[in-house]
């Protein structure tokens, strides 16, 4: 099965609630924190208010610093959507939220096929970098759906942030969801391999500078 | 109440154009900026028109003197236009903003204005705390907002701090392909205007902050000076914001000014401003403050051609 992504049009906003409010209906409620999306009781109204701000009109501006996308299988029916942050202090990119309700070895490949579309997406736009964050019991199981990825960026655990406890860093807080996490959380960074990306030095071979002065 | 003629310049949340406070750090927001309504005359008598304008509405009107060129611009207006406003000046203990407002006090004495200084010490308000009922009560990011909300609180009469028609250089990015460009941008912060504006509705104190863009045809007359249009059109190489050209600029009100440094006036408080920045979060108050930035260029052109410009903030 092939998947494609489209990005989602502010006139899909409705749809977007009604797909994330039927994976939320089938999930432990224990599983996140509690985001600091919106003051609003109404989970339509919170979930509005949220997923709005990922598919804002170009009469904005930064109107896609955040952006979602829907992931379509080769049926033309939604699999998946998943939302993603731009940030202005970096070239770099994060997934903010994934909506799925393909669970296990299903999961794999659109995971896998979303990741390689929004990395093709963002390197096109010069944006060579990206953070994903998760619970680090899932640390295993997250290194192994991003195998694949290993091969064209440089990958590792940024920091561990420990449960119930909120990142000093401004950017770390803010890839955190700006949430205190109910878990232990990772970050992990990815750079894309480039020319000039790698150190003389690296793999503990010096290279000595011939100097004719 | 009339901020501006007729409200031209108006900040709101999300959809609802009377929603002035924000509820959640994803709430959109917006200004507007009105259209000109008649022939644009020289920015010096569109200045006192403004004067004018403002003394009608609020006869009994304080100017809250900085010490800068803004303020004192803003104060020859006044007189131009043959009126005499109250005037205050703050100070801080220890003479640590004297080298701002000293000069300027000097002048008034010397043009025989009456002025009142009002005495506030910026470490005891940052000690007691009050900044941060400040912020979570007007929605004000920075100390110096916070201390100005304080004193306008404390003076609880019909008063004006002075604003500026702010010009920077920024980047504007489309983040889905990566193109980018530099432009000249039209300038307002969440923590300026809307504070203002948010402090009349809860206060009921009404303290104005809009003199040079009080109307459309006074921001218009402001782009129009060849100083602001060569900016804007990049012909002034190395130029990242109108600072620097300040003077230049409002050489072109034909009033006598004392060359100056630019201060801000709170230099020897700074460590408070970062300590405000720093813990702005620990309020209560969980928003990250926006600037609303409209291309100069395009701003010009609605106002000449009668358009309103509206700008919305993701």
């Amino acid at each position: 099965m092939s998947y494609s992504l489209r990005p989602v049009t502010p006139d899909q906003l409705d749809n977007l609630v009604d797909f994330a409010k039927t994976i939320y209906a089938n999930t432990d409620p224990n599983k996140y924190p509690e985001f600091r999306i919106s003051g609003d009781i109404d989970d339509t109204v919170r979930l509005s208010k949220f997923f709005n701000a990922f598919i804002l009109p170009s009469k904005f501006n930064d109107y896609n610093i955040r952006q979602a996308y829907a992931v379509y299988d080769s049926n033309g029916v939604i699999q998946a959507a998943v939302g993603v942050r731009r940030w202005n202090n970096l070239p770099s990119w994060s997934v903010s939220w994934m909506l799925s309700p393909s669970i296990g070895v299903r999961f794999i490949p659109l995971f896998r096929q979303c990741m390689v579309e929004l990395c093709k997406i963002h390197e096109a736009a010069g944006m060579n970098e990206f953070y994903v964050t998760y619970p680090t019991s899932r640390e295993a199981a997250y290194s192994k759906i991003m195998l694949p990825f290993r091969e064209r960026y440089y990958s590792f655990v940024e920091c561990t942030l420990p449960a119930r406890q909120l990142s000093p860093y401004a950017l770390i807080h803010s890839l955190m969801g700006s949430a205190l996490h109910p878990h232990e959380m990772n970050l992990r960074r990815y750079i894309l391999r480039r020319e000039n990306t790698s150190a003389p030095s690296e793999g503990g071979t010096a290279i000595k500078r011939i100097n004719n002065k | 109440m009339n901020n501006t003629e007729k409200n031209h310049l108006h900040y709101w949340y999300n959809s609802d154009r009377a929603n002035i406070w924000r509820q959640d750090e994803l709430d959109t927001t917006s200004m507007s900026i009105g259209q000109c309504l008649r022939p644009t005359m020289s920015l010096r008598a569109e200045l006192m028109r403004n004067a004018r304008c403002i003394s009608k509405d609020f006869p009994d009107l304080t100017i809250f003197l900085s010490g800068g060129l803004d303020s004192e611009m803003a104060l020859k207006s006044f007189l131009h236009a043959g009126i005499t406003p109250k005037l205050a000046t703050v100070r801080f203990p220890n003479d640590d903003n004297m080298y701002d407002i000293g000069p300027m006090m000097t002048m008034l004495d010397r043009m025989g204005l009456p002025y009142t200084i009002i005495d506030f010490d910026p470490t005891k308000f940052f000690n007691s705390g009050k900044w941060m009922d400040m912020a979570v009560k007007y929605q004000s990011y920075t100390f110096y907002q916070q201390m100005l909300l304080k004193i306008a609180e404390d003076y609880a009469a019909p008063m004006i701090t002075i604003d500026e028609v702010e010009l920077e250089k920024q980047t504007s990015m489309n983040w889905e392909t990566g193109e980018y460009m530099y432009e000249w941008i039209f300038l307002k912060k969440e923590d300026q205007d809307g504070v203002w504006r948010r402090f009349n509705d809860k206060s009921g104190i009404p303290a104005l902050n809009n003199f040079y863009t009080y109307s459309p045809e006074s921001m218009l007359a402001f782009l129009q000076i060849p100083t602001v249009d060569d900016l804007i059109n990049d012909r002034i190489p190395g130029k990242l914001t109108w600072t620097s050209s300040k003077m230049q600029i409002y050489s072109n009100l034909g009033y006598d000014f004392r060359k100056r440094p630019k201060w801000n006036g709170v230099e020897n408080y700074m460590h408070l401003w970062d300590a405000v920045n720093y813990n702005i979060n620990s309020t209560g108050l969980q928003f990250t403050p926006r600037g609303y930035t409209v291309n100069a260029i395009e701003l010009k052109q609605n106002l000449i051609n009668g358009i309103e410009t509206i700008c919305h903030i993701a």
